[in-house]
């Protein structure tokens, strides 16, 4: 009984996400099947939890679910049309050398394996008290988040401000079983984990011009232990890892429509991606600001279309309107910052080199991340000495920018001793640049070695 | 306009991006430099694996869990701090049996992982009851709990912080903590 609900959970769960997947991607004339399922979960999740949490206004129990249900059906109904429509090819990549062939078996490996090292692992601290605490209490308030829960000095240390993409996929789950349940509930994560490798090796692929390196670069992301198989990573429940997989996205696909025939099928995942990343969690408002900040300098510039301007809207009007609705329940939370003001700035700037120290030994920590951070960083430096060319430029700027945001932040904390702040905070806010870090160390490699630019690209003129 | 002038700094550049399809790839003649190139990148995905392997082969430790349960992580926490299974449903059954109005009030002691553990659970596991949490310095709450008029609270956990000689019984969380009802069990 409990799979066939999970299978129903998960297969609505699709059909919505990949209804609005499907009118994305139809508009490209073919249609990679993997890229279309990996958008389909990650666009389906954001869809469903905030479907839930609009209905859950007017309407709960199983009245909610079967709306919510319906709505799956007909986003699928209405994407069946519109394929029908524009009759796109389907293309399922398959690889086309030994070494392809090799690289795709590990990484299947890698996937399988991350589904079984799930079952062994329970939900983290955060997984079980922050997240899942909010599908249980939906769950079992008729799949409607109370004005109590919200409100409660009592529950504050559940961060009742986070938003609920992740929380309420779970609900989704607990509807369709017909109890809160702690097991299935992280059954979300190892999924997020396949869709996350298969986006890295795709867009890496499609970055760097070599399917292997895309492909090596997803096999790389299981060997960062701090995203896979550490506390705060993957297989523990922490809405973190979704969220660096939605700003990979959000970046590749940004990436992508810097070339003129993309920009019509990759400008509109890029700001769907905006707009899911304010709804997984607090954080992903910043890496939303920053992206649609690059986006609009890049309009700005006249590399984008002047008409792409309205996209950058509806993410932050999510990242808007969830603050506003946190103000009207009045919600209780701890506070961890400070107000952002310039005498805060003043006052606290000496506490810079203390925080960079802490991230310093943080990243060097080989138990948690590997080389990972050397690497990364000499592929930042790598693009930044390749600064004359746009994508190099932007890549670089979208993993600096968010980690300079995240240090600095630190500046406002609003504990005691500021540092602790630092350190049990700051892996996971790392966590959420990996994969965007990976795409840097690809492109590195890639230039590296090939030696330069690749024989397709055009002629170069300097600034 | 500032704006537009940084646009321009960033982004105002005459070449075309370098983002192409997998299909645009083209063969590129191998050089010594090349060779050395390769072999330092090869080197490096090495490192990079190497590096990881210990923490990697440590997430595969551990038993499959036996079956599943509702309760699959909370339970294995409990079991871990207190040492008792199947801790959840029996805390709730517990709580449940309180009249409803009535807050659960936790000691927790300062800078205690702990005690902040078993309060944070008991208060993930009373829903949809109240929950107020009392911060106290050491491991005595005799202060503290004079100043509590007693039917203001439904039950009382004690986090790692000794309960009072004068407030016997209660339920067992194990060497760590105690829940004891305060109000009396509502008719049911």
């Amino acid at each position: 009984m409990s799979f066939l609900g999970l299978a129903g959970a998960l297969g609505t769960l699709l059909l919505l996400g990949g209804g609005i997947s499907t009118v994305l991607l139809a508009r490209k004339g073919s249609i990679n099947v993997a890229e279309w399922i990996c958008l389909s979960w990650l666009f389906g999740v954001c869809a469903i939890s905030f479907l839930l949490w609009v209905g859950g206004n007017f309407l709960n129990g199983a009245t909610l679910q079967s709306l919510v249900g319906g709505l799956a059906l007909a986003s699928a109904i209405l994407a069946r049309r519109a394929l029908s429509r524009v009759q796109p090819s389907l293309r399922i990549p398959r690889p086309r050398n030994w070494c392809e062939w090799l690289l795709s078996a590990v990484l299947a490996i890698q996937i399988v394996a991350i589904f079984l090292i799930s079952l062994k692992h329970t939900l983290g601290w955060d997984g079980l008290f922050v997240w899942e605490i909010k599908a249980r209490y939906a769950f079992l308030n008729g799949g409607v988040l109370p004005d109590a829960y919200f409100q409660g000095p009592g529950r504050a240390f559940s961060h009742p401000d986070y938003p609920l993409a992740i929380p309420f996929a779970q609900l989704w789950i607990y509807l369709w079983l017909g109890e809160a349940n702690q097991f299935w509930a992280k059954s979300i994560f190892p999924i997020f984990y396949g869709v996350g490798a298969v986006i890295l090796a795709l867009l890496g692929s499609r970055i760097t011009g070599r399917r292997w390196i895309g492909l090596l670069l997803a096999i790389l992301l299981f060997f960062v232990p701090q995203a896979s198989l550490s506390t705060g990573s993957a297989v523990v429940g922490y809405a973190d890892f979704p969220l660096a997989i939605v700003y990979l996205a959000a970046v590749g696909y940004l990436l992508a429509s810097l070339k003129p025939e993309n920009s019509e099928s990759a400008v509109p995942i890029f700001a769907t991606c905006l707009i899911c990343l304010p709804w997984i969690k607090n954080e992903g408002a910043i890496l939303c600001l920053v992206a649609a900040g690059f986006a609009a300098l890049l309009i700005l510039a006249g590399r984008l279309p002047r008409r792409y301007c309205f996209v950058l809207v509806p993410g932050l009007v999510m990242a808007i309107g969830w603050r506003l609705f946190l103000r009207s329940v009045q919600v209780a939370s701890t506070v961890d910052f400070v107000s952002i003001n310039k005498e805060s700035l003043v006052g606290n700037f000496n506490r810079l080199p203390s925080i960079y120290r802490v991230i310093f030994a943080e990243v060097s920590a080989l138990e948690s991340w590997g080389i990972f951070w050397l690497a990364a960083g000499l592929a930042v430096l790598f693009l930044i000495y390749r600064w004359r060319y746009l994508t190099e430029r932007l890549l670089a700027l979208l993993i600096v920018t968010p980690l300079v945001l995240y240090s600095g932040i630190y500046v406002f904390s609003a504990w005691n001793h500021y540092l602790d702040h630092v350190a049990s905070s700051v892996p996971r806010l790392l966590m959420q640049l990996v994969p965007v870090g990976l795409l840097g160390i690809g492109l590195a490699v890639s230039e590296i070695v090939y030696g330069g630019r690749r024989a397709t690209d055009p002629p170069v003129e300097a600034n | 306009m500032r704006l537009l002038e940084l646009a321009s700094a960033l982004f105002r550049v005459r070449e075309i991006t370098a983002i192409q399809s997998n299909e645009g790839t083209a063969t590129v003649p191998l050089t010594l430099a090349r060779m050395i190139r390769r072999v330092i990148c090869a080197g490096f995905i090495g490192l990079f694996i190497w590096s990881s392997v210990p923490s990697v082969s440590r997430a595969f430790a551990g038993p499959f869990p036996k079956r599943i349960d509702a309760f699959h992580s909370s339970d294995t926490y409990f079991e871990k701090v207190t040492g008792l299974a199947h801790e959840s449903q029996r805390i709730i059954d517990a709580l449940d049996s309180l009249p409803p109005g009535k807050p659960l009030l936790v000691f927790n002691r300062d800078k205690d992982p702990i005690s902040s553990w078993l309060g944070m659970a008991l208060a993930y596991l009373a829903w949809p009851r109240e929950v107020r949490f009392e911060l106290i310095e050491g491991p005595r709450c005799d202060q503290q709990l004079a100043k509590i008029a007693p039917d203001s609270i439904g039950a009382i956990a004690f986090c790692n912080v000794q309960p009072p000689r004068w407030l016997p019984g209660g339920m067992s969380l194990g060497q760590y903590g105690k829940l004891v009802a305060v109000a009396k069990p509502a008719a049911k």
